[in-house]
């Protein structure tokens, strides 16, 4: 297994759902783009947030195809950022 | 007077215990898809003497134990995979379930980083409502949290025997002890399963000649007490489902904080020993003041590094033992204080009394505790300079580096923890010391969520 750093601002297509029970849940990058290719999420599988001085920074566990990636928003910047890729 | 306490006074207690297993691996096995099914180790940090802080469900299986170093674990099962820990993670998850725990019951401890205590007493009419309740929200868990979440429930009359009903059957087990089935449940058991009986005191029970918790559930209180004080009353009332403690829905204030870190090797050849207790030290001094407390009493704690003898199983890295070879010590200050710099200095003058600068270090370990209010008053003498020296000697002078401190706090939550650092922080990076979480820690888990 592979965990590879990127850390990459990428460009993301995001769902903000209102029919949803668990608020967290009802936001879901749909597609991002990295370098040149875009990148169909399967699901996210996790969310959680983390402190960064005054920055709140949302972090989405998703997979798409073979691979998971770790993918970061900023609520300070409001800019995506792709952190981090498994492969198995 | 409250709904529930209306209706309490013709039901049975039913206390809950909720246990998440295999908690840090099962999150990070949440997160990643590609971890699951897979044995996975999760580790303080990512060296060879790492410490296996959680193991997965399918490592248990095949032998991995918390408390493993990495290496181990790796010969073990040479195919495992190994992750560090994620302390946000797990935290953001905890407050999911305890915000599901809140939905149910208007009296929820939060026990530990990965259970808690529900008091559903007047809420439902028997064990079996409580059983059916939490299979819901053990399916809410999975829903709403993540489907790869497990967690193992007991239902009892009290939170000792709760507890011993989780521990029963793992992973997703839901187990109720009540006066009817308590004596067939405790003949299925042997001492070291029950919580509180390690291996020393189970040895101590069979020369008494209680072999199993029935034997001692059933066994004369007054020879229990005759062997072990107070704490035999309390064994042998609890294994009788008496009531002995109640649940702590409101923990209080805190009675020390402290933090405490493994010191690698590396640490010592790079010279950043005192760094690094400056790190735990401010770390600490930090959340005091988040508390608003002020301590009066500073200790530290020190491992030093045992050279491994040749077929020797020792491993001096292991946090789960403090190391066997090392040095305690302790101050007091005449007025209680919270500013990092009369902290950070109290901890190093500690340090260098116990340690001659070139022994290599394994553990470190700084605790505030005696807290109290400050009088105000200016001190006439410097009767406590020896501890932190030029702070101590200017009433006016010590309320004004407290002020220093708290404007420290003030950039460091808006620029994040190194926009400002102690000059005895200088050399030393983020992954010296880093956020660590403890299982009974349940620091900065957030009580509202989602």
């Amino acid at each position: 297994m592979i965990f590879k750093t990127i850390q990459e601002p990428i460009d993301v297509l995001v769902a903000f759902r209102k029919d949803h029970s668990v608020a967290i849940h009802a936001t879901k990058p749909m597609t991002f783009k990295w370098g040149t290719t875009y990148y169909q999420v399967d699901g996210v599988h996790l969310v959680h947030s983390e402190r960064r001085g005054r920055e709140k920074v949302y972090i989405f566990s998703v997979s798409s195809g073979a691979l998971v990636y770790r993918l970061s928003f900023s609520t300070e910047t409001l800019a995506w950022r792709l952190e981090e890729v498994c492969e198995g | 007077m409250s709904l529930r306490s209306c209706a309490t006074t013709s039901v049975r207690p039913c206390i809950i215990h909720l246990d998440m297993n295999s908690y840090f691996a099962s999150v990070e096995q949440q997160a990643n898809p590609l971890l699951r099914g897979r044995a996975l180790g999760v580790c303080a940090y990512l060296h060879r003497h790492g410490c296996i802080i959680a193991a997965s469900i399918e490592a248990k299986e095949r032998g991995m134990k918390v408390g493993m170093t990495m290496e181990e674990a790796q010969t073990l099962i040479p195919d495992a995979v190994f992750v560090e820990n994620d302390p946000a993670k797990y935290r953001a998850v905890t407050s999911r379930v305890f915000a599901i725990m809140h939905e149910v019951s208007d009296r929820v401890e939060h026990y530990s980083i990965d259970e808690s205590f529900l008091d559903l007493t007047g809420w439902v009419r028997d064990p079996a409502e409580a059983a059916f309740l939490m299979t819901r929200v053990r399916r809410r868990i999975r829903d709403e949290v993540g489907e790869w979440l497990r967690c193992s429930i007991g239902i009892a009359p009290t939170r000792f025997l709760a507890k011993l009903a989780s521990d029963m059957e793992k992973p997703s087990g839901l187990v109720v002890i009540t006066p009817e089935n308590i004596d067939e449940v405790l003949s299925r058991l042997e001492l070291r399963d029950v919580h509180g009986i390690g291996r020393k005191l189970s040895k101590r029970i069979e020369a008494l000649g209680y072999r199993t918790p029935l034997e001692v559930k059933r066994a004369p209180v007054a020879n229990l007490m005759h062997a072990f004080g107070i704490n035999g009353y309390v064994l042998w009332a609890k294994l009788n489902g008496m009531s002995i403690e109640t649940l702590q829905s409101d923990p209080g204030p805190p009675k020390s904080i402290g933090h405490s870190y493994c010191v690698p090797m590396a640490a010592n050849r790079e010279k950043k020993i005192p760094a690094i207790l400056s790190k735990l030290a401010e770390k600490a001094a930090r959340r005091l003041r988040a508390e608003k407390l002020c301590a009066r009493a500073v200790s530290v704690r020190i491992g030093f590094r045992v050279p491994a003898m040749p077929g020797s199983s020792v491993r001096p890295h292991s946090p789960f033992a403090l190391p066997d070879v090392g040095d305690f010590d302790a101050v007091r200050f005449e007025e209680p204080v919270d500013d990092s710099f009369a902290l950070v200095h109290a901890a190093l003058r500690l340090l260098y009394a116990m340690w001659d600068g070139t022994q290599p270090v394994s553990f470190l370990a700084v605790t505030y505790s005696e807290f109290g209010e400050k009088s105000g008053q200016i001190a006439m003498t410097s009767t406590s300079q020896d501890v932190d020296g030029q702070w101590r000697d200017d009433g006016r002078r010590t309320e004004a580096v407290a002020q220093l401190s708290r404007a420290a706090d003030v950039v460091r939550d808006k620029y994040g923890d190194r926009a400002l650092i102690l000059g005895s922080l200088f050399g030393i990076s983020q992954d010296d010391a880093p956020d660590r979480i403890g299982f009974r820690k349940i620091d900065g888990v957030e009580k509202i969520l989602t």
